[in-house]
């Protein structure tokens, strides 16, 4: 792979770089894009899924009598019907398609219908009687860790707590003794959710030969086709998988889920096609949303700001099952030391199984909580020191082409470029601390991974494949597992391919996300797609590109290496106007060659990160971003509006920039939403979900969004294609410490909370006024005896990334075990 | 199981209601009933869609009163020339309400007959001394808008009644605020609402009505904030004591939305914000 990064790069870039349409944008915008829940076919059922009432219960008995006698209804299922469980990580298979006897939130499917139409699945759902003994609920961290008992699942690694775990790099309390400051404070970040605007849908067919094909609403076709292949018990051969285009997804289908099963399942027991859409209430059960984290960290500087040591602890409130949480923990731990240097760091995870909708990867999956507290953190430290947070930061950037302590490797960096450009473009200097009353300035940095370096579950193959077809007409089509969710990673197989080749995007059919005909691609999540798949597609380009030179190479007389492609010909570059067509090149090497097809794919360079959970954190490149916030304090009414911001985002190489901005103000959107308003919120001793609609779960309209500064900054990494780097997470992390630095600045409170509700702004003023702290926000972590860390020497220290004590012989429990 | 049902006279309309056995409701642009009735709150009924009856239509002077039909929408209403001189806080109201496709849709009789506590436009009609006309096939009647809401969604409708509309006198020279506090600034209720007409002289406050919304089991008439306006010469201990009066008026509730001792305080200082609107100097 390492030759083709840099494809020649004396020829201009025609393709990449420039700004142009996507590749599926006219369909989108005309309305003819087809969404899972645009298929119809003949025959096709309805299937609706019965879901829990109860917070917490074991299933007495289940009586579908009722239901199964109804005019209509062609089929009914339970738990027993779908017994295999399953969960996207290998070490948490802890889902069941329906419920066989213990329901953990209130959502949770325990039965499922397939009927004529929807209303005859609603009313037959509904006369679906369920005896249920309710078990006591938990509903928080607190609780999970105060009640051991009853186990929400059997396989955690201590009563309520599904993992506990530990890891330090260095010695912390050593570089806490050298330090000439040390500073502790707590966060608490409130769980939010996807809100994507398509809801999730799939619709299943078995064939006559008892083959299957779904069409699902995923970001993740190929898990999706492991869970299907587990969970029937069928052949991984026989199934087909389909990922339609999502409307929205954010994380939030990152998952195999309930409904897609069942369908599969009711589409083989009915033999008819059976479609399942959900609800926007169902959507919020299905969640797999924002953790809700309460956090501390302790951080010992010198007096330049300097970091000697720092210890992050991190309690994520999990839900009802394990999603991604395990990855999710390791993730609030990993990413806090690529942007400023730190010595010495350790990190305590734990996550907590309540009885609420599971929780999981939401865009900047685990990062942008702890990512909240850090730059918070340091906007207090630099105040302490009587620094500029911006230039303290300044002084201790993590150098491009360095290892960091817990051993991730960090190729390029425009960290610094970023925070020059929204430092200068704010006017930070002249205007921070001179906007008048109730207004302020806000600074916040991040960065963000290009797609994990280990797949999900253990395997040695290629985290993904393209394969070209190259046409006699002098049409192209790229077979890619990939899947669009709206970020154009359809758009960046082809401008990729038309770039090596010579030819337009539009002369380019890109068939994704289909496991019959497309290689394998892990999916749209950890921002792995233009990196991952943007390789994968120019190596099996540049392969295309080599057989088409060698072909016209030959029939002109000429050396391979003097044909050029571009204009949609080759040609002699010594002599241009000789050549050909490019259809005519294809020809020549289909004539030469046999029929012509070429593959590529891709694996990340192998992690420094020996220890385990070093699995969670390397990356082939990390992306930066910094951002400057300018906010409007309300003081009479606490409401905080954020007229403004300036961001600034190193993408290493803009394959579109349009797509990038896009990304860029997507991911500011959102993180606005997550600092100003939203949030999951639940009665917590009864388990139910106080906003689980479009009405009152509340996000940002056009009415919030500010003007927004945006700017790219380009420092190629030597990892991605083209030099380029991810843009769809990494813009989210620093919106929310941005805001809170601001409305700091703005009225001297820390709202060290999110969302931003704005009673509490009021309280902190209040506190303000009568002399107290100055704050509002937790005060204290829960009582709990933590793990015995994962012991790694740094780097500096001679370490070779391996443990030195404190890892745990054996393996971990799994679900099944557990079980037994 | 939900009958829609369209009729093309009021006659016809009148008869379907009184015929009709059960719940019913009259469907005009639907974003508060099929909200309803997709959160399961309303079942089997009896749905009379009136999109398609003239009487219900219409802004105009009738005499010395405005008449708004209940099917005129908030846009039309925002619209309004006639509204925007007599009617400044009823502007406002519907300006606030939902967003654009929400206020091109919904109505002010749908507004009204709905009886919710933080309703936009019934908190600028209290302001007006307002009445809602209702039709039966026997009957018709008008009572004050403040006595039709008895509670949170809750009014003195009876089942074979629809809202015609509603009738309020030209005030001449009357200017008119409404100010809100909100989880956003469009596409949401109000956590707290207060209206407030007047007319000034010279400086002073000849004739005030201020009502407050979404902080009591429904809309209030805050009686009490005034007369605090029109006892002292106005000042800042007026404001002052007429904030203090109008929070004291306040019967709010916690909800998700807020808390009831948020929606108090607002109470206070939008009022204040409302008399700014209305050209009275605050400090």
């Amino acid at each position: 792979m390492s030759d083709s990064h840099h494809p020649r790069p004396a020829a201009p870039l025609r393709v990449v770089g420039t700004p142009r349409v996507k590749v599926d944008a006219r369909a989108k915008c005309t309305g003819e894009t087809r969404f899972a829940d645009d298929l119809f076919f003949p025959r096709m059922a309805c299937g609706r899924l019965l879901r829990s009432t109860e917070a917490h219960a074991l299933i007495r008995s289940i009586d579908v009598s009722a239901a199964v006698a109804m005019e209509g209804v062609y089929a009914v299922l339970t738990g027993k019907d779908l017994p295999i469980p399953f969960g996207i990580l290998p070490v948490s298979e802890d889902e069941h398609a329906l419920c066989p006897e213990h329901v953990r939130f209130v959502g949770d499917p325990v039965a499922a219908v397939a009927a004529r139409d929807p209303w005859i699945a609603e009313a037959a759902v509904n006369a679906i009687k369920v005896d249920y003994e309710p078990l006591p609920v938990i509903g928080s961290i607190e609780e999970a860790i105060a009640r051991p008992t009853p186990q929400i699942h059997p396989y955690a690694d201590e009563g309520n707590l599904h993992r506990k775990l530990a890891l330090e790099f260095g010695d912390v309390a050593r570089g806490l003794a050298e330090a000439d400051l040390v500073r502790e404070d707590l966060f608490f970040y409130e769980g939010n959710t996807h809100l994507p605007i398509e809801q999730h849908a799939c619709v299943a067919l078995a064939d006559a030969d008892g083959k299957l094909t779904l069409y699902s609403s995923t970001q993740t076709p190929h898990y999706v086709h492991k869970a299907l292949a587990k969970t029937l018990a069928l052949p991984p051969a026989h199934i087909r998988v389909i990922a339609l285009p999502n409307g929205g997804g954010f994380g939030g289908k990152s998952d195999p889920f309930n409904h897609e099963i069942v369908a599969a399942k009711l589409a083989l027991v009915t033999r008819r096609p059976v479609k399942i859409t959900l609800n926007r209430e169902e959507v919020f059960y299905c969640h797999r949303g924002r953790h809700p984290v309460l956090l501390s960290v302790k951080t010992g500087v010198r007096r330049d700001g300097a970091i000697t040591g720092m210890h992050f602890r991190c309690f994520l409130d999990g839900g009802a099952y394990g999603s991604y949480g395990v990855a999710s923990t390791y993730y609030t731990g990993a990413l806090q030391t690529v942007t400023y240097k730190v010595k010495n760091y350790k990190f305590d995870g734990i996550r907590a199984f309540t009885n609420k909708p599971p929780c999981g990867p939401k865009r900047g999956h685990g990062t942008p909580q702890p990512r909240c507290l850090l730059e918070v953190h340091l906007d207090k430290i630099a105040g302490e020191l009587a620094l500029d947070p911006i230039e303290m930061r300044l002084r201790h950037l993590v150098e491009p082409n360095s290892v960091t302590a817990n051993y991730l490797t960090v190729g390029s960096s425009g960290l610094r470029a970023c925070i020059e450009k929204v430092r200068d473009e704010s006017k930070w200097g002249e205007r921070r601390g001179r906007l008048g009353p109730g207004r302020g300035l806000g600074f916040a940095a991040a960065s963000y991974l290009s797609g994990a370096g280990l797949p999900i579950y253990w395997n040695n193959l290629p985290h993904s494949g393209v394969q070209l077809k190259l046409d006699r007409g002098g049409g192209v089509c790229v077979f890619c597992g990939s899947t669009d969710i709206g970020q154009g990673s359809d758009s960046v197989l082809a401008y990729v391919v038309a770039e090596v080749l010579g030819i337009e995007p539009l002369d380019i059919r890109v068939v994704t996300a289909d496991t019959d005909l497309t290689p394998v691609d892990l999916g749209s999540y950890s921002s792995r797609v233009t990196l991952m798949t943007g390789n994968a597609a120019l190596q099996a380009a540049e392969r295309a590109r080599e057989l088409l030179t060698q072909a016209v190479g030959a029939k002109l007389g000429l050396p391979a290496d003097r044909i050029g492609l571009g204009g949609r010909r080759a040609f002699d570059t010594a002599n241009p106007e000789i050549g050909m067509s490019f259809a005519e090149a294809v020809q020549c090497a289909e004539a030469k060659f046999g029929t012509i097809g070429t593959v590529g794919s891709y694996s990340p360079p192998a992690s420094k990160a020996k220890y385990r959970g070093g699995g969670v954190g390397p990356s082939p490149a990390y992306s930066y971003s910094a951002m400057v916030a300018e906010v409007e304090v309300d003081a009479t009414t606490g409401w905080v509006k954020v007229p403004r911001l300036w961001i600034a985002h190193d993408c290493g190489k803009a394959i579109n920039p349009l797509l990038v901005i896009g990304q860029v103000e997507g991911g500011v959107y959102m993180g606005l939403g997550e600092v100003l308003m939203e949030g999951s919120f639940f009665r917590g001793k009864l388990g139910v979900h106080k906003v689980p609609s479009l009405l009152e779960y509340k996000s940002p309209t056009t009415l919030e969004t500010p003007e927004m500064f945006t700017y790219l900054i380009e420092d190629p990494d030597p990892n991605g294609p083209y030099g380029a780097k991810e843009a769809g997470q990494g813009p989210l992390l620093p919106v929310m410490p941005a805001v809170l630095n601001a409305v700091y600045d703005a009225v001297g409170v820390r709202i060290d909370e999110t969302p931003i509700h704005p009673h509490r702004v009021l309280e902190a003023l209040k506190r303000k006024a009568e002399g107290k702290e100055a704050r509002v926000g937790p005060t204290a972590l829960p009582k709990l005896e933590y793990a015995a860390p994962v012991r790694v020497p740094t780097p500096w220290e001679g370490g070779d990334g391996r443990a030195v004590a404190g890892e745990p012989v054996g393996h971990k429990k799994k679900p099944a075990e557990a079980a037994r | 199981m939900i009958h829609v049902y369209r009729p093309d006279t009021l006659r016809d309309l009148l008869a379907l209601l009184a015929a009709a056995e059960g719940p019913r409701y009259c469907l005009a642009g639907g974003t508060e009933l099929v909200a309803r009735q997709q959160a399961g709150l309303i079942g089997d009924s009896l749905w009379a869609d009136i999109g398609a009856i003239p009487d219900f239509r219409g802004i105009r002077k009738d005499g010395e009163d405005l008449w708004i039909g209940a099917a005129t929408t908030h846009s039309e209403v925002v619209e309004s020339p006639l509204l925007g001189g007599f009617a400044p806080a009823l502007v406002e109201a519907c300006a606030a309400i939902g967003s654009p496709q929400v206020r091109n849709q919904g109505t002010i009789g749908g507004n009204v007959a709905c009886g919710s506590a933080d309703a936009d436009a019934v908190c600028a009609l209290l302001t007006l001394d307002a009445e809602v006309e209702l039709a039966a096939r026997r009957e018709r009647r008008r009572l004050p808008l403040a006595d039709f809401a008895t509670g949170p969604e809750i009014t003195v409708r009876r089942p074979e009644e629809v809202v015609l509309g509603v009738r309020f006198p030209a005030r001449k020279h009357l200017r008119g605020a409404y100010r809100r506090v909100a989880p956003r600034n469009g596409a949401t209720r109000a956590k707290a609402a207060v209206a407030v007409s007047a007319v000034l002289r010279e400086g002073e406050i000849e004739h005030v009505r201020v009502a407050l919304g979404g902080v009591g089991p429904r809309v209030l008439r805050a009686l009490g904030t005034e007369k605090r306006l029109l006892r002292d010469p106005w000042s800042a201990a007026t404001l002052a004591r007429a904030m203090e009066t109008a929070v004291a008026e306040a019967r709010p509730l916690d909800d998700l939305r807020s808390s009831a001792d948020y929606r108090r305080r607002m109470c206070g200082i939008l009022l204040k914000r409302a008399l700014d609107g209305i050209g009275l100097p605050l400090e």
